[in-house]
């Protein structure tokens, strides 16, 4: 069980010419699962292998329970790691995967096999003890790879985009599994992964990074709903969220977001941050989700309707996304299938006022965040 | 359609059926002759030993006891054995070195060790013997030296082409399990080599052990003399009074180690061989 702190962490290559993490602070607490997502090249990986031991640390401190390990051997750090394509020794059957570790720490025999054994029927690989890595499926190798995290009882569980190779079915089995063997196994967790479904289903908090700058750490749930900056707005939510230009403008008594030729009511909750941007252009977000066909219900104040043309209509299942041009802004809405619409359709879609978020234009920052 | 294939089945069987017979004639013929008589083996050397010709393992004996022919066995052994182990495991160190630790040195390494497969022995041959000369390394221990710096080539070039499709996170997860560098190597990376190592040690033992050049340029014909210098030398030993059915059994003793190892591993040498070829 550990906390993990990054103190003004900076990790740069080729002797300090490039630099993949300038400034790095995090403190993730014991027992906790918590999720490094960004997109490809943001440093999340680096990250990880930092703690890991792996790549050096070039500035900075970091610590692990308190204690710092800069100049500490990956070995001495009572991680375990998993990794994207299993790494499993081929040589070696499941048994001896597992027992590898435990055998160089010249555990006794009779222990070593308890805590395999015990490992192997958590996982349901106890048929497979025999079989080398090669006569095991994607999902078996996973599990034989997360055994061998377990087996050490570690202080942290590093695991590096470790469902990435699984296909989609598999991938939500195993996602299940690992959030339950968090749960049971009460330890912290850092996991590395692209794929923003499975941050959100499965950490208590989120770290979302992009060009080695953390833009946000949070709980899924605050991402969602408040979101810091257009990046993370941006990046959590499938389709991502829409972002139109818009002028904020006094009418009446009213403070409205004018976009396109259409007027949006700001929620009173909204008006007191965004009264300093009066007459300023600022940036409306809003997720296809808040989007909805009109169909002569209510219309409340801080809602609008625009008829716009749906240029592609997608069925994905339950729902249908709607691509539309909004001004310059190209914008997705999710709607229900109840009325069937076709590319061409002209389309009276509710934007939900309540539910919008207002970015900075310059900063990119979220309005009153 | 189907009688032209079998036509072109024919004459592909035929042509390799002969060329088989053409390489395999040179040996039977050694061993045919291995159990006649000498009166035979220069009269008839294409009959086959039955009869009166036929002389037993006579011939054997007599090449164990007249042309110290243990001696050379002994030594070619021990030059082919401990140069073959020392190929192995040092280029095999030294080609996950030169792949894992990316570097200008690393980089001039690889270079210079695959620049060495292509300059000719002849051209360096003078050099070297001089050089073994200067160095005392005219001895068994010098020639598994030599052999060993001759070998690396090839074999660095081989080793680091399967290292590459050795995925690096293996080794890391070794280092998280508490390996250090010694440990990965020899429990980890070894093991995986183990198809392109049989490849290696078997190229590198039928090479060594058939050499005649270098041991006779470094060792000469004296105590220290190897297999194949032992055999030229009974072979254009004293005028007229040759032993041919000696000779010849010597011959087949010769070859017979190094038969056994080339079957015994056979299997391994395409899997060596194609081993890094495809990532997967």
């Amino acid at each position: 069980m550990a906390a993990i702190k990054f103190r003004n962490v900076v990790k740069s290559f080729d002797d300090g010419k490039v630099t993949v993490i300038p400034d790095l602070s995090l403190d993730i607490k014991d027992k906790e699962f918590v999720v490094l997502v960004g997109p490809s090249g943001c440093g999340k990986s680096t990250t990880l292998r930092m703690i890991a031991g792996l790549e050096e640390i070039s500035g900075g401190e970091l610590f692990i329970d308190d204690k710092k390990v800069n100049d500490v051997a990956p070995k001495d750090r009572d991680i375990a790691m998993v990794f994207q394509n299993y790494a499993l020794y081929p040589h070696m059957n499941v048994y001896k995967n597992l027992a590898f570790a435990l055998r160089l720490r010249k555990m006794p025999k009779k222990e070593i096999d308890e805590k395999v054994r015990w490992a192997a029927s958590v996982l349901e690989i106890e048929p497979y003890l025999d079989r080398k890595p090669r006569a095991l499926s994607g999902g078996q190798r996973q599990r034989v790879a997360l055994g061998r995290a377990m087996v050490r009882n570690p202080k942290v569980f590093l695991l590096d985009e470790p469902l990435s190779n699984l296909d989609a079915k598999l991938r939500t089995e195993m996602r299940s599994q690992i959030t339950m063997l968090h749960k049971r196994l009460q330890t912290t967790f850092v996991y590395v992964t692209h794929d923003q479904t499975e941050a959100m289903t499965m950490a208590d908090r989120i770290v979302i990074m992009d060009k080695g700058v953390v833009r946000q750490f949070d709980t899924p749930q605050k991402l969602w709903s408040e979101p810091a900056d257009m990046f993370v707005a941006g990046f959590i939510g499938s389709p991502g969220m829409n972002f139109i230009d818009c002028l904020i403008v006094r009418r009446g008594e009213s403070l409205c977001a004018e976009f396109a030729g259409n007027r949006l009511r700001i929620p009173s909750a909204k008006v007191k941050m965004l009264e300093p941007y009066e007459g300023k252009n600022v940036v409306l977000g809003i997720r296809p989700e808040h989007i909805s066909a009109y169909t002569g219900g209510i219309n409340t104040r801080e809602s609008c309707v625009i008829t716009v043309k749906a240029d592609i209509a997608e069925m994905t299942g339950g729902d249908v996304n709607v691509y539309f041009n909004l001004g310059e802004s190209r914008c997705i809405a999710r709607i229900g299938t109840e009325k069937k619409i076709s590319a061409g359709d002209s389309v009276p879609l509710l934007f939900d006022g309540n539910s919008a978020h207002f970015f900075d234009k310059v900063t990119s920052k979220a309005i009153g965040i | 359609m189907k009688a032209k294939q079998k036509v072109f089945n024919v004459a592909v069987y035929t042509v390799l059926l002969l060329l088989t017979a053409v390489f395999l004639a040179p040996i039977f013929i050694i061993l045919m002759n291995s159990v006649k008589g000498n009166f035979y083996i220069s009269d008839e050397p294409f009959s086959l030993p039955l009869g009166e010709k036929f002389v037993s393992f006579d011939n054997f004996l007599k090449g164990f006891t007249q042309s110290d022919f243990l001696q050379a066995f002994m030594n070619s052994a021990i030059i082919t054995v401990l140069s073959v182990a020392g190929i192995v495991v040092l280029t095999s160190m030294a080609a996950w070195y030169i792949v894992r630790v990316k570097n200008r040195l690393t980089k001039m390494l690889y270079y210079a060790f695959t620049f060495s497969m292509i300059v000719p022995f002849q051209m360096v041959m003078y050099t070297v013997t001089y050089l073994a000369f200067e160095l005392d390394l005219n001895s068994i221990w010098g020639m598994v030296f030599l052999y060993v710096g001759f070998g690396s080539g090839l074999s660095v070039f081989m080793f680091s082409g399967f290292i590459r499709s050795i995925p690096a996170e293996i080794e890391e997860a070794a280092v998280i399990d508490g390996c250090d560098p010694i440990r990965t190597f020899f429990l980890i990376v070894f093991p995986i080599l183990r198809p392109t190592a049989i490849t290696v040690a078997i190229v590198d033992a039928m090479w060594i052990w058939n050499d005649y050049l270098l041991p006779y340029l470094i060792l000469g014909s004296g105590r220290n003399r190897t297999l194949p210098v032992a055999v030229q030398m009974a072979l254009t030993g004293g005028y007229g009074n040759k032993d041919m059915g000696a000779l010849m059994a010597m011959l087949v003793l010769a070859i017979v180690p190094i038969i056994v190892f080339y079957l015994f591993c056979q299997k391994y040498i395409i899997r060596g061989v194609v081993a890094g070829a495809v990532k997967g």
